[in-house]
């Protein structure tokens, strides 16, 4: 048995099983008449969501440029507000305690080594350090 | 055998070796309940301190890591839903559930109790089993061990809810992103794409926390605004501590999660998952709520997961072969020690193999009180705002993605898991099969292949010795059972 074979069993697997379900829901929707009775009472927020997932992308992406725990500092505060928060004293307080405790715990007492970004931002990182 | 047995009480009392107990179970509690950090990497960080101990004392002190580590691990799960190893995933989806519900602290009392009494049952198998088994285990060859992991995969059609296509659609994905890498056999790469950082393949803790944890913030940012994650009332001490009438009720569950645990010495994940597969299987009581808060999940789970400790050192001590990562270090302390664990230990250092069945019973009990003690504390953290209290997971995560490997690629990875698992979910796909999937897949594939090479291609020698028979028989009623049963309407998660 080479190694190309249970990769092949696998992915032949998945798409005969998403060809199966596909079809299963096919078959339940045609047999709906009508529509569901279970109605929605509230719209998912989804520009929430979306400005949740961008704000966490863009933090993942600025890690590297400005180190570690300046992105931390402003993530927080950012995140909280895509969620909802809007009280300033928490959104503050909370960016102050958490990048705080990320940075006692994990920067000074396990001492991971976390990026520490570039120019102006890895000396900041070093003085924090 | 008495006297073993005073000798090594009577050692373990000793001041130091009781320093030694404390603080390595304090230290085990804070790296499995902190992200980034395994229980074997807080065995691995404690090794180094033991170099120039007596020898008891360091395995007393590492003892009590591995036992804490695999109790703390459970505390992040109940409370924020993040699994801190693979073998936690069930605790979330029915601990963590059953914390957003405001039952935090009995969640935690429930999950504490079993977890010592399936490491408690566990130590005390051990100490009987240890030279018995030898001979037994010896027979696992490389069939033994497909068959096992095809037992394991087989509880997918408890994980997966409504609907087992689904379920095993998930499971094969998982199977698939297991293939991801460097071949075992024969060092091809297989979709790497040329990338370092695939070479490697996917790490259980990347997949598992973009999968569950971070997605599981991005399915809540779509939910109405809360000022908090859940009011969590602290009743005293023992305010919540379950009755005793609901370990009479599952005393199936009691009985059977931690024989599985015990019996699965290839590690905690098999055992949880196994044992929560059975108990979502066989639910009487309340079927309905596998998936969205089942004490008897939780309680399965955890039995497994701390008998476990016993399974895996009893493969150790009796056969000096390690049952799990965490045992691999432990090998490695004995190795640093002088000695070599395995059939020979009883007659040549009997005081360290007493001296470590007596510790672990001390350890677990006073895991049940540093827990137990601290629980109010742990609770306290699910007071926080709940918008803050999210940040603080993703970063977490973050940290837990980066602190494998320190690179930054593992958290993007985590990032590109936590979108496929925000659509799993979406689409009610279960991500426990997924993951169940990752974590056996390699084992799965290299027994299958080691075995077929043995038996000259025939598939026939899969199932020539009688244990990897029963085995796959076992796989086959366990996957083939639920389509002739009436659904029960448990949720996949």
């Amino acid at each position: 048995m080479g190694s190309g074979v249970w990769p092949l069993i696998a992915l032949s697997a998945c798409l005969g099983l998403s060809g199966l379900q596909v079809y299963l829901s096919w078959k339940s929707s045609a047999k709906a008449l009508s529509p569901p009775e279970e109605v929605l009472e509230s719209k998912p927020r989804r520009k929430e969501l979306v400005v949740a997932v961008v704000v966490f992308a863009l933090y993942l992406l600025a890690i590297p440029w400005l180190g570690f725990f300046l992105s931390t500092f402003l993530f927080v505060p950012a995140v909280s507000w895509a969620l909802g928060e809007r009280r300033t004293r928490v959104l503050v307080l909370g960016a102050i305690v958490v990048t705080g405790a990320i940075l006692g715990l994990f920067g000074w007492f396990i001492s991971i080594p976390f990026p520490k970004g570039v120019g102006i931002f890895a000396s900041l990182s070093r003085l924090l350090r | 055998m008495t006297v073993h047995y005073l000798n090594a009480l009577a050692t373990i009392l000793a001041p130091e070796n009781l320093i030694a107990m404390v603080l390595g179970s304090l230290w085990g509690l804070l790296a499995g309940a902190l992200p980034g950090i395994s229980t074997s990497m807080g065995v691995v960080l404690l090794l180094s301190f033991t170099y120039t101990m007596p020898p008891m004392t360091a395995f007393v002190l590492l003892v009590g890591a591995y036992l804490g580590g695999i109790t703390g691990g459970s505390i992040t799960s109940i409370l924020f839903g993040i699994p801190g190893e693979p073998s936690s995933v069930p605790t979330v989806i029915e601990g963590h559930s059953l914390a957003k519900q405001g039952k935090a602290s009995y969640a935690m009392w429930v999950y504490l109790l079993c977890s010592i009494f399936g490491g408690l049952f566990s130590t005390l198998v051990m100490i009987l089993a240890t030279p018995l088994l030898a001979d037994f285990a010896l027979r696992f060859g490389p069939a033994e061990y497909f068959a096992l992991t095809v037992l394991g995969l087989s509880v997918v059609s408890g994980l997966s809810g409504g609907s087992l296509v689904k379920g095993f659609l998930s499971c094969f994905f998982g199977l698939f992103l297991a293939t991801v890498g460097t071949d075992g056999i024969t060092g091809e790469e297989r979709f790497t794409f040329g990338t370092v950082t695939l070479l490697g393949g996917f790490n259980f803790v990347v997949v598992m926390v973009g999968l569950l944890a971070v997605s599981e913030i991005f399915l809540e940012a779509e939910e109405p605004f809360q000022e908090y994650k859940g009011a969590v009332e602290y009743k005293g001490l023992l305010g919540e501590l379950p009755p005793f009438s609901l370990f009479k009720r599952y005393w199936i569950t009691m009985i059977r999660s931690p024989i599985i645990g015990t019996i699965v010495g290839a590690g905690a994940t098999i055992a949880s998952f196994l044992a929560y597969g059975e108990a979502a299987r066989t639910a009487r009581h309340e079927p309905e709520k596998f998936g969205r808060g089942a004490v008897e999940g939780l309680m399965a789970a955890e039995c497994a997961n701390n008998a476990s400790t016993g399974g895996s050192m009893t493969i150790l001590l009796s056969l000096g072969i390690p049952g799990s990562n965490t045992t691999a270090m432990l090998l490695a302390a004995f190795m640093i020690h002088g000695m070599q664990p395995g059939p020979l230990l009883l007659s040549t250092r009997p005081d360290i193999l007493y001296g470590i069945f007596v510790a672990m019973i001390l350890t677990n009990l006073l895991l049940l009180v540093l827990v137990g003690m601290s629980i109010r504390l742990f609770l306290q953290l699910n007071k926080l705002p709940y918008s803050i209290f999210s940040a603080t997971i993703l970063i977490l995560c973050v940290v837990g993605a980066y602190g494998l490997n320190n690179s930054m690629d593992d958290v993007l990875l985590m990032f590109a898991f936590s979108i496929i698992g925000y659509f799993m979910r979406k689409f009610q796909v279960p991500v426990a099969p997924c993951i169940l999937g990752l974590v056996l897949g390699d084992l799965a594939e290299l027994s299958l292949r080691r075995a077929l090479l043995l038996s000259g291609g025939s598939i026939l020698g899969l199932v020539s010795s009688p244990i990897s028979a029963i085995l796959l028989a076992g796989a086959t009623i366990s996957v083939i059972y639920p389509l002739f049963k009436k659904p029960k309407g448990i949720r996949g998660v």
